[in-house]
């Protein structure tokens, strides 16, 4: 997949600009003067692009340690520091083809271990939890919507998904009858040389991200947005479900690499931010929790290189697996109900 | 792969138990049934399945384990001629022939995520392959192809590779793919046990084999430690002639049905003629890449 980087980069001023956070998310009253105000740019909002791409994990910590919450939302999309070195996403053998449909349950946990493992999540989570929660919950709700617009627009634009070329079903059936055969979908970009350059899948994971960070920090007030990346992740799924053109490996490839749907991220998100919780709304989920270090910690418990490092402080997120596509639909359901 | 950590170039037939120092001074010493034991366990290929181990009494004949208890499919030996409990090298034989069976167990659907790159330095992109008619093993991770066979009717085992690595089961890698050099970048951070890239067969090795197998240790992807390395510390060219591995030896050849283990002793010399990784291969036959150790993670 090759993304237009320009038009993506546009894109990105935009949101800066648009996004620009507001005084309250600095700690500053409406209608109070700033004593100095803070560059918003983009040069300053930007990471330096000789950043290495593959960094080290000291090399995070301190970039992250001087970075400025604006700075750490401006640059969630850099798709880099989730796979820095991110988890090792499963494989898979059988006697018998895997049925595609629905995406099994450790292909979205791939997702959430892809988040948790970003140091720059991380330090997000500890940076909006020490906001007041509704500064934080209209911060990240601004933001989430920006993040969506662009998410929107780079779908939009991407040629493997709405022109692709090949991945019939009649070639799909050509593999297996040939001895060795193999067939692919389509890949998404997990490492960039420039750490500034925008991917879709960049994109989809700052709005995952923040998905999942207003669901951990139970910010109420972003939910109408939770809601929106919902319906949209919806129709992705719908529009994949009814191709009867292409082979179930292209459009699940699609579906858990570039989609927006996650059952688990924005099940949970919805569920945590449910008025009612999730025992009086009878919902089948189970229950689960992740344990994370702090940021600058040495290892994290997603760094695959020792024991996690919890001395300096540790993030605990509680989620829901076992969301099936049904139990997920009306889980939105009641959420967009009054 | 049969490995065990306790595999020697050679061990004392006759172990006694230490003796003191006593006053007066001890007169006889008492053999040791027990010494010299190596612990052996089987590591099944993709596809197959250990079965049971063999090994060779006095007369010659294959003792079979089958039925036979065995810890975890470990089996115990003790590499001395003294008698007793367990089993020992016969007495005044020089070499202990011991060979783990394995069995076919089927083939079918295998995901496996593999990472390309549309240029040298371009982004890098992650993806799933499927696979049809192979087995895999997510966990070393290797995978056999069922109708991958080479001249002889010997099935291939590709390598023992990093997460991922690209490949198909024609042999070649996966077009537009740079040398495992290339991705040196790409696996900085995180600890790689081995890696390598081929034109045509692989097989898998491991970095930490034992540095001597047992005669007939079978099958096919039974490994022996590198004899030359290097810790890799910056990114190399590769590609060109003097950057092949060169079959230096080949050893005991033999076929599936016939199994005797077949070794090739392989080296890869850098573009100054210096030699600066080797390995041992099962028959590594028309082997185009490079073998390495690779540094720990940092």
């Amino acid at each position: 997949m090759v993304m237009n980087t320009d038009r993506m980069r546009t894109l990105v001023v935009v949101m800066a600009i648009t996004g620009a956070l507001s005084l309250a998310a600095r700690g500053i009253a409406p209608g109070e003067t700033p004593a100095r105000e803070e560059p918003t740019g983009k040069k300053y909002l930007a990471q330096d692009s000789d950043f290495p791409s593959n960094p080290t994990r000291a090399e995070q910590i301190a970039m992250l340690r001087t970075e400025s919450l604006e700075q750490s939302l401006y640059r969630l999309k850099n798709i880099n520091m989730f796979f820095s070195p991110g988890p090792v996403e499963p494989g898979d053998a059988s006697i018998e083809p895997r049925r595609e449909w629905p995406l099994p349950d450790e292909l979205e946990l791939y997702s959430v271990d892809v988040i948790m493992g970003n140091r720059r999540v991380l330090k997000l989570h500890r940076d909006l939890a020490a906001l007041p929660h509704d500064v934080a919950a209209n911060l990240v709700s601004r933001r989430l919507q920006d993040a969506l617009a662009a998410y929107r627009a780079a779908y939009a634009a991407d040629e493997q998904i709405h022109n692709p070329h090949g991945f019939t079903r009649e070639s799909a059936e050509r593999a297996r009858s040939t001895p060795g055969g193999s067939l692919t979908g389509v890949g998404f970009i997990s490492r960039t040389p420039d750490p500034n350059e925008v991917t879709l899948s960049g994109l989809r994971y700052a709005v995952l991200s923040l998905v999942w960070l207003a669901g951990a920090l139970e910010l109420e007030g972003v939910r109408d947005a939770i809601i929106e990346v919902s319906e949209e992740a919806v129709s992705q799924r719908n529009t994949l479900y009814e191709d009867q053109t292409h082979h179930d490996l292209y459009k699940a490839s699609i579906l858990k690499y570039l989609s927006l749907y996650s059952r688990t991220i924005l099940g949970t998100a919805l569920l945590r931010l449910s008025p009612e919780g999730l025992e009086s709304q009878e919902i089948a989920a189970e229950r689960r929790t992740f344990r994370q270090t702090a940021f600058d910690a040495r290892q994290t418990a997603t760094d695959r290189a020792g024991p996690p490092d919890f001395s300096r402080g540790e993030i605990t997120v509680e989620y829901f697996v076992g969301i099936t596509d049904a139990v997920f639909d009306d889980i939105l359901w009641r959420a967009k109900s009054p | 792969m049969v490995a065990s950590p306790q595999f020697s170039y050679w061990w004392n037939p006759q172990p006694y138990y230490p003796v003191g120092f006593t006053d007066p001074p001890a007169t006889s010493v008492t053999p040791l049934a027990t010494g010299n034991q190596v612990v052996m366990t089987p590591s099944a290929c993709p596809g197959w399945s250990f079965d049971h181990w063999e090994y060779k009494n006095a007369q010659g004949q294959w003792i079979s384990t089958s039925g036979n208890p065995l810890q975890g499919g470990a089996l115990t030996v003790h590499m001395n001629w003294w008698t007793g409990a367990g089993i020992h090298v016969p007495d005044s034989h020089m070499v202990f022939h011991v060979k783990a069976v394995f069995a076919e167990t089927g083939y079918g659907v295998a995901n496996m995520p593999f990472k390309y790159r549309l240029s040298q330095n371009g982004a890098t992109i992650s993806g799933v392959r499927q696979f049809w008619n192979v087995a895999y093993n997510e966990s070393t991770p290797t995978y056999c192809c069922q109708n991958h066979r080479d001249p002889d009717g010997n099935k291939y085992c590709h390598a023992h590779l990093p997460h991922g690595f690209p490949f198909d089961c024609q042999g070649t890698t996966i077009t537009q793919q740079m040398s495992d050099w290339a991705w040196d970048a790409e696996y900085a951070n995180q600890t790689r046990q081995s890696g390598s890239t081929f034109r045509h067969n692989c097989y898998s090795y491991s970095c930490d084999a034992p540095t001597v197998m047992f005669h007939e240790a079978w099958y096919n992807n039974f490994t022996l430690s590198s004899s030359l390395s290097e810790a890799t510390t910056q990114i190399r060219s590769f590609g060109d002639d003097d950057h092949v591995i060169r079959i230096t030896g080949i050893y005991n050849k033999g076929t599936e049905q016939n199994p005797e283990y077949v070794v090739s002793h392989s080296v890869e010399k850098n573009g100054s003629s210096g030699i600066y990784s080797g390995a041992w291969l099962p028959m590594g036959l028309e082997t185009f890449g490079s073998i390495r150790k690779l540094k720990p993670g940092s």
